[in-house]
């Protein structure tokens, strides 16, 4: 991609607003998608966030102030576009998002688009006990491999508390890893 | 299965359906893990300009359950209405210094106990220095009312 001032530029642009806009859209639609979906799940909650996430990225382009890189800026709009989405789901059916997230976990293994066995299975249950912020900074720095400073700016966390949480959250689950391992 | 850090995380858990991202090219996002999650085939060849800016939000169709609701009269609609307009609300009317509102809003703090566990420096260092002030006053801030519940019992 050019030069990312120019090219959000180009995104404030209305003339070239449209055609920038089907470029940054085929560049961050799977990664996206990915960081949404180990949040919510279920691919078709993911759908309706990556759909809200791209509105959301649309509609307010020109307020960005670049203060931030354009792909933490839009990591961070998915980030609380998921943990919005699971709020007002569990607000719908009158319970918590950690209920809604166990039931969710509990689906996985109907689910004919996860293809995990049942340790996997154990292993998101697992992910789902930690606390938000650890789950969200395990998943980014462990299974995407994102830098400290950029999950900082998704998550407007300082970078100590953020590999602090790290630390707690690899912590726990190689605690249960373990036990489930011995029996 | 992939071993880092001493877990035993299959990182790619997750699928997606056949033939997803055949025709997407992503030049600086090196890594994406999709563990055992999958998707629908062809899935993000649907995702376009069009599927954001024409389409905006899918209809949200409700279902009632039982049709006879909808001939109970003009109470139980005013009732139905209200509580489609607070729990189906659409957002895509919310207008741009509202979606930058929204942004600014930091939906993930951090809760007391997860504070206590990263200032168990026992157990890790921590450069205090990197904790910045918001964090710190967050942490102020739900002690004390902690504090204050305690007080209150």
């Amino acid at each position: 991609m050019e030069n990312e001032s120019k090219f959000i530029a180009k995104l404030k642009n209305k003339e070239s607003q449209n055609k920038s806009f089907e470029i940054l859209l085929s560049k961050y639609k799977e990664p996206i998608y990915w960081h949404i979906r180990k949040i919510v799940l279920d691919h078709d909650d993911a759908h309706d966030v990556l759909q809200n996430t791209f509105i959301k990225v649309f509609k307010a382009i020109n307020g960005f102030k670049e203060q931030s890189k354009l792909y933490t800026w839009i990591y961070r709009i998915a980030t609380n576009e998921s943990l919005s989405f699971i709020k007002s789901k569990a607000k719908k059916h009158f319970k918590t998002s950690e209920e809604i997230m166990i039931a969710q976990t509990n689906k996985l293994k109907e689910d004919p688009y996860f293809d995990g066995d049942e340790l996997q299975i154990k292993l998101q249950e697992l992910i789902n006990t930690l606390p938000v912020k650890q789950k969200l900074v395990f998943q980014m720095k462990y299974e995407q491999e994102m830098k400290f400073k950029d999950i900082s700016e998704i998550l407007g966390t300082s970078e100590g508390a953020l590999k602090a949480s790290y630390h707690i959250a690899v912590k726990k689950i190689k605690k249960e890893i373990i036990k489930i391992q011995t029996f | 299965m992939k071993s880092k850090n001493n877990l035993n995380l299959n990182i790619n858990r997750f699928k997606t359906p056949k033939g997803y991202f055949d025709k997407i090219i992503i030049d600086d996002i090196n890594k994406i893990e999709t563990g055992a999650f999958k998707v629908p085939e062809n899935y993000f060849e649907t995702i376009n300009t069009n599927f954001i800016i024409k389409t905006n939000y899918r209809s949200k169709i409700i279902n009632f359950k039982y049709k006879e609701l909808a001939y109970s009269g003009i109470a139980a609609a005013i009732v139905v209405g209200l509580f489609i307009s607070v729990f189906f609300n659409d957002s895509n009317t919310l207008n741009e210094n509202e979606i930058i509102e929204y942004m600014d809003y930091e939906l993930v703090g951090y809760s007391s106990s997860e504070y206590l566990e990263l200032f168990d420096v026992n157990e890790f260092e921590i450069n205090f220095e990197e904790i910045n002030n918001n964090d710190f006053d967050y942490f102020i801030e739900t002690s004390f009312s902690d504090d204050q519940n305690l007080n209150n019992k």
